[in-house]
């Protein structure tokens, strides 16, 4: 366990470095330039070329790298050229409100699939199995930014429940804990309707497969009261592949908040990424870039581990 | 009273292709202590059988119907969900057919024998343990104590079907239901456990069915041998007289088609054709098509168990008697 965990672990820093090249290729590749679009076509092309060095994007693209990369060695991120703040501290800011999101999204497609994914199992082709499979659909064919408007006019506008806003704002609707979860209900919902989709597909084909086994039959003959065969003999089976696929969508709902984050006014990292994009804020890119990337690895290690932990025949 | 009596079992399944009748109109009985073999080939409604009396048939699509299916004078038929749990391994155990997949496997060995000593006989943790490091000993696994704590697949195929049977006696059952409970193991190892079951049945009287393919085994192990054929019994009685006057064209099938260590140079038959199709109605004897012992009668009616000799039944039209082990008769 140790020695492969470590094995991965070495590995990340290799992958990071294939990820960093390419994100900075791509953007240098593609056209505009972040100083002209930020200073406008009627500056000099002294003051231009002025910044340009001062940003060292007058060098060749794989100094520009090595730069880049010594100086992120030393915990460095660089500094965005469109709002001449430390990465780090747009990061610092950023972070935090996308991994809450991302967290109560998962929380939400957790606490909905499982009891959802097992009934669907347990009373195949009843009407519940049915309500669970349109659910299901209705997850995986509606949008989430068009879930999003949908959530918003009927929970926000017309029965207003939850603020449409208020992430990160630091403007508390409410008071104490109620106050700070009522923001994210919405966008949560938004965000993890997809996750929850294909969290109780999962369990339920996995739960039907497990309750057709041999042992569950032997569960059955050894006169064990039902929760017990439900909940030990059948769902610590069912659960091995669902909780790979757990770990893997979480790292995967940290990069894809832009559209929920942009519709709920929320300070994520999505919404710092896309007018990086739009004002070709290199340093920024590439910094946040990196840091999703290193989530996404994060989470398929942790999913390795948690796969070793509930099936035994995993060694590594 | 006998211990289990079966009146008339009929296990149906509603498949799209009509209703198979898996098993269709069994019937026998068993003493305290008394071991019974079933045989038959693969289809014939052995575990069908066995699962029935378990009631471990999934309704629907299952059906099970008898006129009688008793276990110590109580209906199997009319217990409650929570009834039947209670009685399930701790009064009737199971041994299952395939060794490989009837563990769990993502639970440890100890969990899986301890969990039925805790539900039925109420034990501590730390007693449960120490009877499941017994139940490991006597079904012969070294090192029991370092073991229950490993998985199911750190065991061989012999070494979890000697588990499934620890399982099934953990709680001393009354009644033993031994599915091709050796057919993955070393005939040593097969020897053990054959040991193991007569022990049994002489210090706790437990009643065992034993269902299998091997004659031999069954000729050696039970009292009485019933022999089914779609899904009924075409023929029963006492062991030596089945397998030396058998008085079904069946019978005679199985034993021509099974070696014999005392007529060496006996070239084996195998019995051609195929079994019937159980979704079909059968008006005439189901074994028919593939007899060679076919008499006139059999093309007007279908056969009924009648007796042949004391205790001894058969449902067959035609006289086998030319085919008796002469030397075996008394």
């Amino acid at each position: 366990m140790w020695s492969y965990l470590s094995k991965r672990i070495i590995q990340m820093p290799l992958v990071l470095v294939v990820v960093s090249i390419t994100i900075f290729l791509i953007i240098r590749l593609t056209p505009g330039d972040p100083i002209q679009i930020m200073l406008g076509m009627q500056t000099s092309p002294e003051a231009v070329a002025a910044l340009r060095a001062e940003f060292r994007l007058d060098e060749p693209w794989h100094m520009q790298y090595i730069y880049w990369v010594g100086d992120l060695l030393q915990g460095d991120f660089g500094r965005s050229i469109r709002l001449n703040a430390p990465v780090l501290q747009l990061l610092a800011e950023r972070l935090p409100v996308s991994l809450a999101l991302a967290l109560s999204a998962m929380l939400f497609a957790v606490v909905v699939s499982i009891p959802l994914g097992l009934l669907a199992a347990l009373k195949r082709n009843t009407w519940i199995d049915y309500l669970a499979t349109g659910y299901t659909l209705f997850g995986f064919a509606v949008p989430n930014f068009a879930l999003a408007m949908i959530l918003i006019y009927v929970f926000s506008i017309t029965l207003g429940w939850f603020p449409i806003t208020g992430i990160g704002s630091g403007a508390s609707t409410g008071q104490g804990l109620w106050g700070a979860i009522q923001p994210y209900v919405l966008p949560a919902v938004a965000l993890g309707t997809l996750q929850t989709a294909i969290f109780t597909r999962l369990l339920r084909s996995s739960m039907i497969d497990v309750l057709n086994q041999d042992y569950m039959r032997t569960a059955q003959a050894k006169g064990l009261q039902p929760l017990v065969i439900l909940l030990v003999h059948a769902l610590k089976n069912a659960m091995i592949p669902f909780v790979t696929m757990l770990a893997i969508q979480f790292g995967y709902l940290i990069g894809i908040q832009v559209t929920i984050e942009h519709i709920f006014a929320i300070p994520g990292m999505g919404s710092a990424i896309l007018s990086a994009v739009v004002n070709r804020d290199f340093p920024v890119i590439q910094g946040f870039v990196l840091v999703i990337a290193t989530f996404f690895m994060l989470a398929n290690i942790l999913a390795d581990i948690l796969y070793g932990i509930i099936d035994p025949r995993i060694r590594y | 009273m006998p211990l289990l009596t079966v009146k008339n079992l009929r296990t149906q399944f509603s498949t799209e292709r009509g209703t198979v009748r898996a098993v269709d109109g069994v019937s026998f009985t068993l003493e305290e202590g008394e071991v019974m073999g079933l045989v038959g080939e693969s289809g014939s409604g052995k575990s069908i059988t066995a699962l029935s009396i378990m009631r471990l048939i999934k309704e629907p699509p299952g059906k099970i119907m008898a006129d009688e299916l008793t276990f110590d004078g109580v209906d199997l038929l009319s217990l409650s969900p929570a009834q039947l749990r209670d009685y399930r391994t701790r009064h009737i155990a199971m041994i299952f057919q395939d060794p490989m997949r009837s563990l769990n496997p993502v639970l440890t060995i100890g969990r899986q024998i301890t969990e039925t000593l805790r539900r039925h006989l109420r034990l501590s943790g730390g007693d449960a343990r120490r009877r499941a490091i017994e139940l490991l000993e006597l079904v012969g696994i070294p090192r029991a104590e370092k073991r229950l704590d490993e998985y199911p697949h750190q065991f061989s195929g012999g070494m979890r079907q000697r588990v499934m049977i620890a399982i099934a006696l953990s709680c001393n059952p009354r009644l033993l239901i031994a599915d091709e409970a050796t057919t993955a193991l070393d005939v040593t190892i097969q020897a053990q456990i054959i040991d193991l079951v007569r022990r049994l049945r002489a210090d706790l009287g437990t009643a065992v069915i034993w269902i299998s393919h091997d004659l031999g085994l069954v000729a050696g192990l039970c009292d009485r041998v019933s022999v089914m054929y779609a899904g009924r019994i075409v023929e029963s009685g006492p062991v030596r007289d089945v397998f030396y006057r058998p008085a079904h064209g069946y019978t005679l099938g199985l034993m021509n088609c099974t070696p014999r260590v005392d007529d060496i140079g006996h070239r084996l038959k195998p019995i051609d054709g195929m079994p019937p199709n159980l979704a079909e109605p059968m008006p005439l004897c189901p074994f028919l098509p593939r007899c060679e012992k076919a008499v006139e009668a059999c093309s007007v009616k279908r056969p009924l168990l009648e007796t042949v000799a004391n205790g001894h039944m058969a449902a067959c039209h035609a006289d086998l008697s030319d085919h008796w082990r002469k030397d075996k008769v008394a």
